[in-house]
């Protein structure tokens, strides 16, 4: 019984050494680390769509508090710009106690995009994202017939800018769009000219759904053109699971081994029951 | 032949019919096929009442002893078609003695082969599923449908030459039990002896011998393609139809050897199967276990020398690893040795060449094992975290009993044949010492009027 005690006992404190290793241990080093790029609005709303992927569910959105998980801390919280951004680096890369590292998750250049994210909050940071207001801008779409081209114009209800935007083609497959280009940037006018491809396949009809969408949402908004047109080549859609096949169920067997196996168990049948006739014959024969 | 003279009809009748009646120690070695029947039943009750969990079978290794003993089986009773019909239509006289002899074993083995399938199942109950769902596109469907001909042809072939010998059986077993009688009456199909009578059944059984080869090499080719029809490794080869059928002579062969000794010994017939008989089969032997040993070097060497990634590990747990042992026992011990000592005039003498058919029967059972269970240790997929059950392989008691059981049953078909049916045809071995129909149809008249005068006071 006193044996129990004591590996009790010591079971829980070696559980509980568990909980103080899990400080951070931070070197010089990586404290000092820099990111590779200096922080921008761009790559910080990158590092938000990544954040709101792995990050928010426990850490909540900063400054809100409202992470699921109360001892993951609030990212914007003024506790936390205490860390340089090495470290914060260091933390996404390889986690610490319950919260799992990235490295295997993002890129290099992803996980400095979600430290660009969350460094925007701090005060002194010289990005905001929290202050980008969503221009609507509008995408008006012609698609010429005779030469397949798709010239996409986006207009804004103020008085911004629209060359310069990133603008995105696809079209729409069974799993996901299907990119016909890379993101092409508008010119002056705000218009952007592209070349359909030949190749793409649509359905029976040529049909097929073109989809045209700024590259950034979160600076463009989520304004998108959608059209059906016949611009893509003709695809006959065989049901094989119809066909008669050798992988098939044992209704949809090919007629030739069908007419094979029968012919034989007809034959062989056929010829057994000769020989077994020619047995009854025997008794009749018998005087002969 | 030790005995050049000819015999005479009397003798003959009674040489082979007295075995028929003499039981001497007879009951004892169907109180041991009861016993080895009985201890499978109560197996097999278990696994009615459990599931295949009695047995070692899991997710991995889902063929084992089973599927193994089913081709064993089906091997085996390929003699059937070696012996009387290809031997047969070659006009090679040596086999009138034992023609009968493989005819049983072919009967008796390929009725349990189909049994043991039936064993194998978990769900034996829901067997019809298997014909109400049936794929002709499936090697499996052309299997059942050739087992069955295979039967049919092999029941026929077994009768056909039984029928005139029925007058004789009629004659002499009139002390029998009436039973027995009856069986006699029942196949005698109105057996005169006459010419056309004659002619009918040399007739339907030169058709039926021709009939038999291409279902006899269909259903073993079909048998090999359950596996070869997969890509499997180990199994996806395209020898595998001829390198099956020519290991089947080898067992069939040793099998009917074995049976041949016992048979000769406890009827007593020294005289009919001779130390040439013997000797004609060792050297049969030779031939089908050379043709085997080709197809082997073949089958192996082949992998062996690419080693492509996936066959190594299968061809290096035959040659060197877990299934070492067993590989190079049945290669060497149950086929290259017997090959070279059958070579050898001595060996082939009765007692010597029982013996090494005895190598060569176990060294073809296991050699199914070996085809059938290493390349259901290695994942057909790639896979983690594998239970090391599953890799891992050795029947249980229960499958052990089961298996003993199934080959009880078809030696007791074997042994109720033997025991019912003169062990080789009178009237063809009549033929060979020279009696004419003529003279067989008065001797059975003779003693008709003999009984007939018994009877009369």
């Amino acid at each position: 019984m006193k044996n129990i005690i004591t590996s009790a006992i010591f079971t829980l404190l070696l559980v509980s050494s568990f909980g103080v290793k899990a400080q951070w241990e931070i070197s010089e080093e990586v404290k000092n680390k820099k990111a590779p790029n200096e922080i921008s609005q761009e790559l910080a709303l990158k590092g938000k769509k990544l954040y709101n992927q792995a990050c928010v569910s426990c850490h909540g959105t900063p400054t809100q508090a409202d992470g699921l998980l109360p001892t993951a801390t609030d990212l914007g919280s003024d506790k936390y710009f205490d860390r340089t951004e090495g470290e914060a680096y260091f933390q996404i890369t390889e986690g610490m106690a319950a919260m799992p590292g990235f490295a295997d998750k993002f890129s290099d250049e992803e996980r400095w995009n979600i430290v660009h994210f969350i460094r925007s909050y701090n005060p002194e940071s010289t990005v905001d994202i929290s202050s980008i207001k969503t221009i609507n801008y509008k995408i008006d779409v012609k698609l010429n017939d005779s030469d397949k081209s798709i010239v996409a114009t986006i207009s804004a209800d103020s008085s911004v800018t629209v060359s310069g935007v990133k603008m995105e083609f696809f079209v729409k497959r069974y799993f996901g769009n299907l990119p016909i280009t890379a993101p092409v940037v508008t010119n002056e006018e705000g218009t952007v000219t592209v070349a359909f491809p030949n190749d793409i396949p649509g359905d029976a009809h040529g049909d097929l759904e073109i989809i045209v969408k700024f590259e950034n949402s979160d600076l463009h908004g989520t304004a998108e053109f959608r059209k059906n047109v016949a611009w893509g080549t003709h695809t006959e859609y065989v049901d094989i699971l119809s066909q008669r096949t050798m992988w098939g169920v044992g209704s949809k067997a090919p007629w030739w081994i069908i007419g094979i196996y029968f012919g034989i168990v007809i034959g062989v049948t056929l010829t057994i029951l000769y020989v077994v006739f020619q047995l009854f014959l025997l008794k009749k024969v018998r005087n002969k | 032949m030790s005995n050049t003279e000819n015999k005479s009809l009397g003798k003959i009748v009674n040489d082979l019919t007295r075995p028929l009646k003499n039981h001497k120690g007879f009951i004892f070695w169907i109180i041991f096929l009861a016993l080895v029947i009985i201890n499978g039943l109560v197996a097999y009750y278990g696994q009615l009442k459990i599931g295949l969990g009695t047995t070692a079978l899991s997710d991995y290794v889902s063929w084992g002893l089973y599927i193994s003993s089913f081709i064993f089986f089906v091997a085996t009773a390929l003699v059937g078609m070696l012996i009387s019909s290809v031997l047969g239509l070659l006009g090679i006289k040596w086999i009138t003695p034992i023609a009968r002899i493989a005819e049983m074993v072919a009967i008796g083995f390929v009725m349990l082969a189909g049994i043991v399938i039936i064993l194998d199942m978990g769900r034996p109950e829901r067997l019809l599923n298997v014909f109400v769902h049936a794929r002709i596109q499936s090697p499996i469907f052309w299997d059942a449908t050739v087992v069955t001909f295979y039967v049919i042809i092999s029941l026929l072939l077994f009768l056909l030459p039984l029928i005139p010998d029925i007058p004789f059986l009629k004659k002499t077993m009139t002390d029998q039990p009436k039973w027995k009688q009856l069986i006699y009456k029942m196949l005698s199909f109105g057996w005169v002896g006459s010419e056309e009578q004659y002619k009918i059944v040399k007739r339907s059984m030169r058709i039926l011998a021709i009939l038999i080869i291409p279902v006899a090499l269909g259903i073993h080719t079909v048998t090999s393609w359950l596996f070869a029809m997969t890509p499997r490794i180990g199994w996806d080869s395209t020898i595998f139809g001829p390198y099956y059928v020519s290991g089947a002579f080898v067992a069939g062969s040793a099998a009917v050897v074995i049976l041949m000794y016992v048979i000769r010994n406890t009827y007593k017939i020294k005289d009919y199967i001779t130390e040439m008989h013997f000797d004609k089969m060792a050297k049969l032997l030779v031939l089908v276990m050379l043709v085997y040993v080709y197809f082997n070097i073949n089958e192996y060497i082949v992998p062996a020398y690419k080693m492509k990634s996936g066959d190594d590990a299968h061809i290096f747990a035959l040659f060197a690893g877990h299934f070492a042992l067993m590989f190079w026992l049945v290669q060497i011990g149950g086929l290259l040795l017997p090959t070279v000592l059958f070579l050898f005039k001595p060996f082939r003498k009765p007692l010597p060449a029982m013996l090494i058919s005895i190598a060569v029967v176990i060294g073809a059972f296991f050699k199914r094992y070996i085809i059938t269970v290493p390349t259901l240790v290695h994942s057909n997929f790639p896979a983690d975290n594998v239970p090391a059950s599953y890799t891992e392989y050795w029947p249980t008691f229960s499958e052990w009993s089961i298996t003993f059981m199934a080959i009880a049953l078809a030696l007791l078909i074997v042994t109720i044949l033997a025991k019912l049916f003169p062990i080789m045809p009178i009237w063809e071995v009549a033929h060979d010492n020279g009696i004419s129909n003529h003279e067989m149809n008065l001797f059975i008249e003779n003693k008709q009027e003999d009984n007939e005068e018994v009877e009369i006071p």
